[in-house]
């Protein structure tokens, strides 16, 4: 076998697998490709290659119908940045056999309901858009498609249902309007009048209490950050101002017109939107994001404005592309630039813009941040020309609107801004920002700075970040990071602990046992010791520093070591560690030594968690403690916090799944019982089994209560400590005068906010216990906000 | 209702490379088994300057990592340019009946990681069948990679020359003209 590596140039994609050779799988392989390719880049025109594929499929319908029923519904449900190529296709298959676009509507039909019922709202809506155009291709008969809308505004007559269902039913109407709008007002202006009227007394009632929590930037100027129903909403009414001419869509049916407009129409079956169940989990509520406008593009096309529609289809149809090809970086980048009608507009600045949109979506991206600064890149990499201006561009002007960025998103900068200089040697114009050095080093300006640099650090090395910077900015590079060891050098020799801390050393290295340090560290002095404690048994904190110091120093060389030395002395560090003081001093020594090197700080934090020598409760309370306070706005510090937090849930989900397990597999006991011929032998062999099997469920049933009592305890302490700090700031701000709204305040405000979104799943469920015991109206109604603004995100 | 259209949902950064581990234990069926559910990822190309800490910070971009373990010159124990990273794997999704176990944390570094720069150098990611004692170290005769023995390019952060050629370069002697 050949040891032939793929070469370094080849970046990943691998080879396409061999086809399968059977005759009718081939065929419908081949249908399948035809069908997706159509519309993507070719020697012949569009309007050509939709021609021949519908007399391909026309020719195929007989044999292959089904197949390309199913193919055709996916291709309306997967890839709706190419709806009208396809809808153009039902089109002309529709004008050539009737019954195969009944056949195709009823498909759909169906399709839409399924996906209602899998809470797969977006599906949902790209079918119903998709439908929409078929009106535009004389598929179906504009009434019966008013008919279908009017059944999706009467939802918002429905009582006791959440905002966010209404909420979808209006937005997927008004979202096809730009596809569908003129053809529907030409055949039914005053039911479309009817409608839009009852769409905007719904939209005047609505609430809007979850709107701050959602914006990227506070400030209004220089771009508003609309709600999206809004936004759409304002753009639907321009557009209706403009007699529904849009001009920037793809319709490649209206050169079809003559043939289309023989064939005859289709009526959608009365539709019924779904009732309510309390599993439907709907799309939450988004505000848009913007922050280029036409000013921004110093040549070439204009950028249509916020409430064009034209600026609302663009951002759907790219939104659209990085949806189906999000797993491919090459092929989205390539896909987002041979966007279709890419020359009429500024098309680099609407790709920025909505890959950031989408990187500082609120409450989390729709993908793993990673993938949009791998699609940057790749972007750059296509239009070096042109694409690393903009995105300088686009980083400039987010640097200079720092102070009003929402501190999750802020968080989400750093990462992107770093990993992205890491890839094209940290090269930067760090003058131009010289300004973050006039002022306050905990304004957000520097915080960034140097924030970018530790991140930056990590992925490099420390002289590597000098050399980068100029001079000045010496004062936002981040330490060297150097363990800091207290019984290091000669003035520690007077240290109460230093003659232990040399045998402790002498013992680890002499590969003594966990018992044997035990013994050792017996002879620790005890600074707490009571005068009649004469066996040491009272808590000894002199004795976790000594041994944790000295043990961490020894292993400092790198992460495998430190985790080693963990491993190694786990029995040690469990007894030290067995109370909740213990812990806590534990988390304190690992700051002091590592105080420096942030990331040592959160994979020591992160292994003790895991081998149980500290808890997630402890890890809370250190963070909040005041030894802390002086890096409580630092980015570690909140990435521990919620690395915490995910380690909490994840121990939770995994208990759960072993129980789950446990009951299938009773279950499926039963079920063997039930259908096997000889009862008595059964019930001999399997009534051990089954009581063992019983046994476990009840075992695992007591550790999910106690793991979840654990979760709801780790969340109240969290939120117990954010309302104790920021009811004392407000308190003492008010008492003297002094203006509450500091950099500190904003920073601890937000990331209160932070905890509920981003793990607002989880937190659902202790919704009752939070209300009960914490956020009760007597609470600061600075703090209250916080907390209704996250209940009115699934109202 | 919908087919699974192999056309469109191509996820090509994640399938298996050509390469294949000749030191493996078992027959190929096993090592394919392993290589299609495996949660370690070998890393190629580094910088024999490459820390840990770095592979850590980068690699944990598409989630928790697991486990790191450096690639090590058999002779001289120091770093030799490459390295394996290991992540959990994760239970994920009930499907009827069926229970599918994801390994979407390394299947992200495949995607977004694999073929972008670490330390300046474009790094490669593939499936490995999983980490024994002993795949830890260089299996070229000079004790690091096979690679660096056969490389004719002048590499500084891999060592300069590779070996071959530095034999050739040592033997050959000055050059006059």
């Amino acid at each position: 076998m050949s040891r032939r590596r793929h070469s370094d140039e080849n970046d990943g994609a691998q080879p396409h697998k061999r086809r399968r050779t059977s005759e009718p799988m081939e065929i419908e392989d081949r249908l399948e490709s035809l069908i997706c390719r159509v519309g993507e880049k070719s020697t012949s025109s569009l309007e050509s290659n939709l021609e021949g594929l519908a007399g391909v499929l026309e020719a195929d319908l007989p044999n292959y119908k089904t197949k390309i029923l199913r193919i055709l519904c996916s291709v309306a449900r997967m890839l709706p940045e190419k709806l009208t190529v396809y809808t153009t296709l039902v089109g002309l298959l529709n004008a050539r056999n009737y019954n195969f676009g009944g056949e195709f509507v009823e498909a759909m039909i169906r399709q839409l309901k399924e996906t209602l019922k899998s809470n797969l709202y977006t599906e949902a809506l790209y079918l119903v858009r998709f439908l929409c155009d078929l009106v535009n291709c004389h598929v179906i008969a504009a009434p019966s498609m008013v008919a279908m809308f009017e059944n999706f505004v009467s939802v918002t007559q429905e009582e006791d249902v959440p905002q966010v269902r209404c909420d979808w039913y209006v937005y997927t109407v008004l979202s096809s309007l730009p596809w569908v709008g003129k053809e529907l007002y030409e055949k039914k202006d005053v039911e479309m009048d009817r409608l839009l009227g009852q769409i905007e007394v719904y939209l005047k009632g609505r609430q809007k209490t979850h709107v701050p929590m959602l914006q990227v930037w506070t400030a209004e100027k220089p771009h508003p950050q609309e709600e999206y129903l809004d936004c759409l909403w304002a753009q639907v009414q321009k557009l209706k101002k403009d007699r529904w001419q849009e001009r920037h869509i793809l319709r490649p049916y209206i050169a079809f017109d003559s043939v289309l407009c023989e064939a005859l129409q289709h009526n959608l079956p009365p539709f019924t939107p779904p009732a309510h169940s309390h599993d439907a989990i709907y799309p939450m509520p988004r505000v848009v994001f913007r922050m280029f406008d036409y000013t921004d593009a110093p040549e070439g096309p204009v950028m249509p404005g916020s409430h064009s529609v034209e600026r609302y289809v663009i951002e759907e149809n790219l939104n659209c592309i990085i949806k189906s090809h999000w797993r491919e970086r090459k092929t989205c980048a390539a896909q987002l630039l041979s966007y279709p009608g890419k020359s009429k507009i500024p098309l680099n600045y609407h790709i920025v813009e909505v890959i950031f949109g989408q990187l500082f979506q609120l409450p989390s991206p729709p993908h793993i941040d990673v993938m949009y600064t791998t699609l940057l890149i790749e972007l750059c990499k296509l239009q070096p020309g042109s694409l690393p201006q903009v995105l300088a561009q686009a980083t400039e002007m987010m640097y200079m609107r720092l102070d009003t960025m929402n501190t999750t998103c802020i968080d989400r900068f750093i990462n992107w801004f770093s990993h992205h200089l890491s890839n094209f040697q940290f090269r930067w114009s760090w003058d131009d920002w010289a300004d973050c050095l006039t002022v306050d080093l905990d304004k957000p300006k520097p915080k960034f700075v140097r924030e970018v640099l530790e991140k930056s650090m990590r992925l490099s090395y420390h002289q590597r970040i000098v050399d980068i910077v100029p001079p000045s900015f010496s004062v936002l590079i981040p330490a060297e990071p150097i363990f800091q060891y207290k019984y290091g050098d000669e003035s520690s020799s007077s240290l109460l602990a230093y003659p232990v801390t040399i045998t402790v050393g002498n013992a680890i290295k002499n590969r003594a046992s966990n018992e044997e340090i035990l013994t050792v560290l017996r002879d620790v002095p005890n600074p707490n010791q009571e005068e009649d404690d004469d066996e040491g048994e009272g808590f000894n904190p002199l004795k976790i520093e000594v041994f944790l110091q000295t043990l961490l120093h020894l292993a400092a060389k790198s992460f495998s070591h430190s985790f080693s030395a963990l491993a190694k002395f786990h029995e040690v560090l469990k007894t030290l560690s067995d109370s909740d003081e213990g812990k806590l001093d534990v988390l304190r020594v690992v700051y002091d030594v590592w105080r420096n090197h942030p990331q040592m700080i959160s994979v020591l934090v992160d292994k003790m968690i895991r081998t149980q020598i500290v808890d997630c409760s402890a890890v809370a309370n250190w963070i909040f403690s005041s030894n802390m306070a002086h890096d409580f706005t630092r980015f570690y510090v909140w990435e521990i916090l919620h690395s915490t937090i995910r380690k909490m849930n994840k121990h939770v989900q995994k208990i759960q799944r072993e129980l789950e397990e446990a009951k299938e597999k009773l279950e499926k006991q039963h079920h063997k019982k039930r259908d096997s011929g000889d009862e008595e032998d059964m019930e001999k062999l399997s009534g051990d089994e089954e009581g063992q099997l019983e046994e476990q469920i009840e075992r695992l049933q007591e550790k999910v209560e106690s793991a979840q009592s654990e979760q709801k305890n780790l969340f109240l302490v969290i939120f117990q400590r954010f309302i104790m700090l920021l009811t004392e700031h407000l308190v003492r701000c008010e008492t003297s005068g002094m203006e509450f709204n500091t950099s500190w305040y904003k920073n601890c405000i937000e990331r209160l906010q932070q905890i509920f979104l981003m793990h607002h799943v989880t937190i659902q469920q202790y919704m009752g216990t939070l209300e009960n015991l914490l956020f009760t109206a007597e609470l600061d109604h600075h703090i209250l906000t916080v907390y209704q603004q996250f209940c009115a995100l699934q109202l | 209702m919908s087919a699974k259209l192999s056309a469109l949902f191509s996820d090509s950064y994640i399938d298996v490379s050509q390469y294949r581990d000749q030191h493996f234990k078992g027959n190929r069926v096993d090592q394919e088994k392993l290589l299609k559910q495996s949660c370690t990822l070998y890393v190629g190309n580094l910088s024999f300057y490459t820390t840990e800490e770095q592979v850590y910070e980068l690699f944990s971009k598409s989630g928790d990592v697991k486990r790191i373990v450096i690639g090590l010159d058999k002779v001289k124990k120091t770093a030799c340019g490459f390295c394996f990273v290991e992540y959990p794997f994760l239970h994920c999704f009930l499907s009827g009946a069926v229970r599918y176990y994801t390994r979407v944390d390394a299947e992200n570094a495949m995607r977004f990681i694999n073929g972008t720069r670490l330390d300046d150098r474009i790094i490669r990611t593939d499936w490995d069948a999983g980490f024994k004692e002993g795949r830890q170290y260089g299996r070229g005769k000079s004790g690091g990679q096979v690679r660096d023995e056969y490389r004719q390019d002048y590499d500084p952060a891999r060592g300069g020359y590779g070996k071959l050629t530095q034999l050739q370069r040592t033997s050959d002697g000055p050059r006059t003209f």
